[in-house]
């Protein structure tokens, strides 16, 4: 018994701690101070750009998002009011970020389509059974591009981030139900998409 | 259980989402019908590209891609300065007549170029936010 409260006593210790820490930083970055900008990259460039890589399904326009997103984050600092964890506060701007991307693009495609000719569509690749690696993600991506926004977004902290539906919930300033709800609904649609994406390619 | 079924199901059938007895149900279809497993191995081959998608490969450059990118953008102007360089040279000028200023004195001492700088200034200590930010949704606190 007393074996437990020690351990919680340490860990609360070690929670207070990070909190400093994490508080030291915030005001670090606030400060417009390098080194700290350097150690939040180096902490969450991963988790940042995976997210990106969910959004855009390529490396190198993951990579560009994921430098927009720091310059937003770090030109913004001041608008984050410590309310919920710094890196809460992060996800919630990659994934504004990340939306605004994919609006931005959809424009771009449209207009680009609007100035092309149609060209038919080359079936002789569906007689091509196999489907390469390259072709699955393909067709995750394509079928992750018909997704809502929200669902989209849920989809990808669960998926691409690990995260918990909690913090997903906090992240995108919804209840946990919501999130479970945007989730089925999610896997529903990609569901749908896949099954005319295997019907189109492969049968 | 029937084809259709499965295609309804399976993706939950993969994330382990379904009760224990409509899981036992749905593998035992796709026991029998083949044309039910070569989708199921489509759909658990495009849900793994997630997991190589998720493998991050180091960058030791991107944190000073990031600061030179920071240092390269200038602090956003307004699409209205235009409009505020007219506005403040106008504004000077009716000031000047009501103070008993000189027409000659006013043109000699202010260019329009230092009075859009000042009108720039001002929303630039005003905190205004950029135009295109109301695009956005808010990820600020404050809301």
């Amino acid at each position: 018994m007393s074996k437990t409260i020690k351990t919680q006593k340490k860990d609360r210790v070690l929670r207070n701690n990070n909190d400093t820490e994490e508080r030291q930083l915030i005001n670090a970055l606030v400060a417009g101070n390098e080194s700290a900008y350097r150690i939040i990259i180096e902490k969450y460039r991963e988790s940042v750009v995976r997210l990106c890589m969910g959004f855009t399904g390529s490396y190198d326009d993951a990579q560009d998002l994921a430098q927009e997103v720091f310059i937003e984050i770090f030109n913004s600092i001041s608008k984050f009011k410590r309310r919920s964890s710094f890196s809460t506060w992060m996800y919630r701007v990659a994934v504004n970020k990340s939306l605004n991307f994919l609006r931005k693009k959809k424009n771009l495609v449209s207009m680009e389509q609007a100035n092309e000719t149609v060209t038919p569509a080359n079936n002789n690749t569906s007689a091509e059974k196999n489907l390469e690696i390259s072709d699955h993600a393909r067709a995750l991506h394509t079928a992750l591009d018909r997704l809502p926004g929200k669902q989209r977004a849920a989809f990808i902290l669960s998926k691409y981030d690990d995260l918990q539906y909690a913090e997903i919930a906090d992240i995108m300033k919804t209840s946990i139900s919501s999130v479970e709800s945007l989730l089925f609904r999610a896997k529903k649609n990609l569901q749908q998409s896949l099954l005319e994406y295997y019907k189109n390619n492969m049968k | 259980m029937k084809c259709s079924e499965v295609h309804k199901d399976l993706i939950f059938y993969i994330e382990g989402d379904l009760s224990p007895e409509r899981e036992k149900a749905l593998r035992k279809h796709l026991d029998s019908c083949s044309d039910c497993r070569a989708y199921e191995k489509f759909m658990r081959q495009s849900l793994g590209a997630i997991e190589m998608k998720k493998d991050v490969p180091a960058d030791d450059e991107f944190a000073g891609k990031v600061l030179e990118k920071m240092s390269s953008v200038p602090i956003k102007t307004f699409s209205i300065a235009p409009v505020l360089k007219y506005a403040a040279a106008a504004a000077v000028i009716v000031l000047g007549v009501f103070t008993g200023m000189g027409i000659a004195n006013l043109t000699t001492n202010t260019s329009t170029d230092k009075l859009a700088e000042a009108g720039e200034e001002y929303y630039y200590h005003d905190e205004m936010e950029p135009i295109e930010s109301f695009f956005l949704i808010k990820y600020d606190e404050d809301e």
